[in-house]
């Protein structure tokens, strides 16, 4: 009984739990942008030193709580070399965010390459994606605007699903809050074709 | 009694729902509330067959008046009587026959203190809606303690030594 009832409880009270992938080049502020997320989110979250991120090999996970809602993170490292392993996360994830550094012109192209290999990719067909702008902080960044315009992507691809770009400083804390409401939102509407992963009850 | 019982049966009836430990397969630990009832309802049922057979074979031996009372009744329980110490003895007696049921039937030893308390508290509510009122007596909250406690430590050492076998990794033996 005490099985039969633990289980009960936890088949009520369990989260639907979704993944959500944080990519971009390395240096973008991937890491910056999850822990101001995790420390924004989480009440009593202490977020470490921001000054002390240091460049990801491998990945930093988190999570946020949104009401019955779980967002994982999984931040990948970008270097070139890791940006092999995307991939292979594409077919659990629920939704993407794809940082660009908008201070750094010099590797916009190299940004928009990668970001055309993923998002062309079919493990993530129909899986929203929010594009930011960050560092918007510096002085002599591309604007919004701009950004979009490099990266205004093809028009099929983006078509059959939800697609918004915003303007955030990761460092700042600036359009953390929007974005990720909004994403959280983006994925409830895809329930259907990307239902929540569900834990196993033991 | 228990080969009688049809020991394959019970197996296939209760535990084709999971995935069967048998065979090299490894047992899904998956929370299956349609098993886990299945097993409580089986429980409960043997519980009282059991029950009712040995009371029925010590009132023979002891020429009592067999009567349901002595299932559910709590003056029926007591060591200051001959019929009171012989239910007592057929309570300790089914509590070690359901110790084997547990085995057959639940086969974990995680799950066997959660089982036997709650045939136990199945009986309970039995003797409540038999008799009208909460048992009270001495002698059946320690019989009933001690049949709890016996019920789950056999059928823990029962299990355990099943779950401590090796497991077989190909499915079949090799000969190596
Ligand atoms: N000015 C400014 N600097 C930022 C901002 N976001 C991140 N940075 C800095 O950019 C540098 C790289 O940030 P990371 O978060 O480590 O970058 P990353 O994308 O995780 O890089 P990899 O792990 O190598 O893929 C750090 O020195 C950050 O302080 C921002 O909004 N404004
Ligand atoms: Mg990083």
């Amino acid at each position: 009984m005490y099985t039969l009832l633990s289980g009960l409880w936890k088949y009520l009270f369990q989260k639907d739990e979704f993944f959500v992938l944080i990519l971009g080049l390395d240096n973008a502020g991937k890491t910056t942008y999850l822990e101001q997320t995790k420390t924004k989110f989480n009440k009593g979250y202490k977020g470490m030193n921001l000054g002390k991120v240091t460049t990801t090999v491998g990945l930093n996970i988190g999570k946020i709580d949104l009401g019955k809602t779980r967002l994982n993170f999984w931040d990948l490292g970008g270097q070139e070399e890791l940006q092999s392993l995307w991939d292979k996360y594409y077919a659990e994830s629920h939704a993407i965010i794809y940082v660009v550094d908008s201070s750094d012109r010099e590797r916009i192209e190299e940004s928009k390459a990668a970001f055309d290999k993923m998002v062309v990719n079919s493990s993530l067909h129909g899986v929203p994606l929010l594009l930011l702008a960050n560092k918007q902080d510096l002085q002599g960044c591309m604007s919004l605007g701009s950004v979009k315009d490099v990266f205004n992507p093809i028009p099929q691809v983006v078509g059959d699903r939800d697609c918004s770009t915003e303007a955030v400083s990761a460092l700042r804390g600036d359009g953390v809050y929007e974005g990720i409401n909004w994403l959280a939102e983006c994925i409830k509407r895809n329930v259907v074709s990307r239902p929540p992963t569900q834990k196993e009850i033991t | 009694m228990l080969k009688l019982f049809g020991r394959e049966w019970i197996r296939k009836g209760i535990r084709t729902a999971a995935s069967t430990a048998m065979g090299g397969q490894f047992r899904s630990n998956l929370w299956d509330p349609v098993l886990i009832v299945a097993q409580i309802i089986v429980l409960q049922s043997s519980f009282y067959l059991c029950l009712g057979l040995w009371i029925f074979f010590l009132d023979v031996i002891g020429r009592f008046d067999v009567s349901l009372d002595q299932m559910f009744t709590q003056s029926d329980l007591g060591l200051y009587e001959d019929s009171g110490r012989t239910n007592i003895i057929a309570y300790a007696l089914n509590s070690l026959t359901c110790a084997f049921i547990l085995w057959f039937v639940v086969g974990r030893t995680r799950q066997c203190l959660d089982f036997a308390a709650t045939v136990h508290i199945g009986h309970f509510i039995g003797c409540i809606i038999f008799t009208g009122h909460v048992p009270q007596t001495f002698w059946w909250w320690m019989t009933n303690i001690i049949c709890v406690a016996l019920m789950t430590v056999l059928g823990e050492y029962l299990c355990m030594r099943s779950e401590m076998k090796a497991i077989p990794l190909m499915g079949q033996r090799v000969d190596l």
